[in-house]
């Protein structure tokens, strides 16, 4: 599909904030050597959630650092998938963004009436059809072959890392803010463009993998 | 997911608009804030995973399971 121009996004006051983010998504090589990141990035991310789901996560929650290579993105995922219980993702963040456009009436047909013609474009986030309106994928689909037996666990991180992108569009969207502060994603999204990558174990205990390739065992 | 909205074409007639309700409204009751995506627009929509490259979309002899080009059976049960 057509690549998502963001140079050409037109969606209201929100439309500087849509465009730093796809931007950033556009600028973020995957699972290459980490880079410098302000130090609490992570902790920004679960103190802006903290400020829309008050009990999201413990009061303290212990983030432990490590440098690891593909077999440290398996392993993590390996140990994240394995659990039961507490869900990141689908547990905290999905239905936090799903109230939050709720409360602000946003929805994709909406947003697409309002902000799109007729005629498909490329700056085109939806697709509309009938009484429906579809995201359109927001970056190209990444071949992780070169990652050997890890590629299954890179192809499940980044696609979960194309979520959060599209929370962080949805969010911001929802919110008509020209401003990305408050937007529990944007330290993420920062996060994954720096080269490290967080894994929430539970609502007390997240670590963050600075990737590093050459660390990688056998593979 | 295709499962489920097989599951809500049960019986019906071959249309993409119900294959659209139905695969659209096995994702909202299955994922919590679940997403459809358009993966193609053109030269056909194709609508479905992003994850999985999974889709359906409309073809000469009725609504069809592709990813990417391939082409991986009919819908309708």
């Amino acid at each position: 599909m057509d690549p998502i121009d963001p140079d050409a996004i037109a969606c209201g006051p929100a439309t500087p904030a849509v465009r730093a983010l796809l931007q950033l998504a556009a600028a973020t090589r995957w699972f290459e050597p980490s880079a410098p990141v302000e130090p609490s990035w992570l902790e920004a991310h679960l103190a802006a959630v903290r400020a829309h789901v008050p009990d999201a996560f413990a009061a303290r929650v212990e983030v432990t650092h490590e440098g690891g290579g593909w077999d440290a993105l398996e392993a993590l995922a390996a140990r994240v998938r394995g659990s039961r219980g507490f869900d990141w993702k689908f547990g905290v963040l999905k239905p936090m963004v799903r109230e939050h456009s709720r409360a602000r009436g946003w929805t994709p047909l909406a947003h697409a009436r309002a902000f799109q013609a007729a005629e498909p474009a490329p700056a085109d986030l939806f697709v509309p059809l009938n009484e429906h309106a579809f995201w359109r994928p927001l970056g190209p689909r990444v071949d992780f072959r070169h990652a050997g037996s890890a590629r299954e666990a890179a192809g499940w991180y980044h696609g979960f890392a194309h979520v959060d992108l599209t929370d962080a569009i949805e969010w911001q969207l929802a919110e008509g803010a020209e401003s990305l502060e408050g937007n529990p994603f944007w330290p993420l999204l920062r996060g994954y463009a720096a080269g490290q990558y967080p894994f929430v174990l539970d609502a007390a205990r997240a670590v963050v993998l600075r990737f590093e390739p050459r660390l990688t065992g056998s593979s | 997911m295709l499962a489920a909205t097989r599951r809500r074409i049960e019986g019906t007639r071959e249309d993409f608009a119900e294959a659209l309700r139905a695969l659209t409204d096995a994702v909202a009751s299955t994922i919590p804030h679940g997403r459809v995506y358009a993966i193609e627009r053109s030269p056909r929509i194709v609508l479905g995973s992003l994850v999985s490259g999974v889709g359906i979309a409309e073809a000469a002899d009725g609504v069809v399971v592709v990813r990417g080009s391939e082409r991986l059976g009919r819908l309708w049960p």
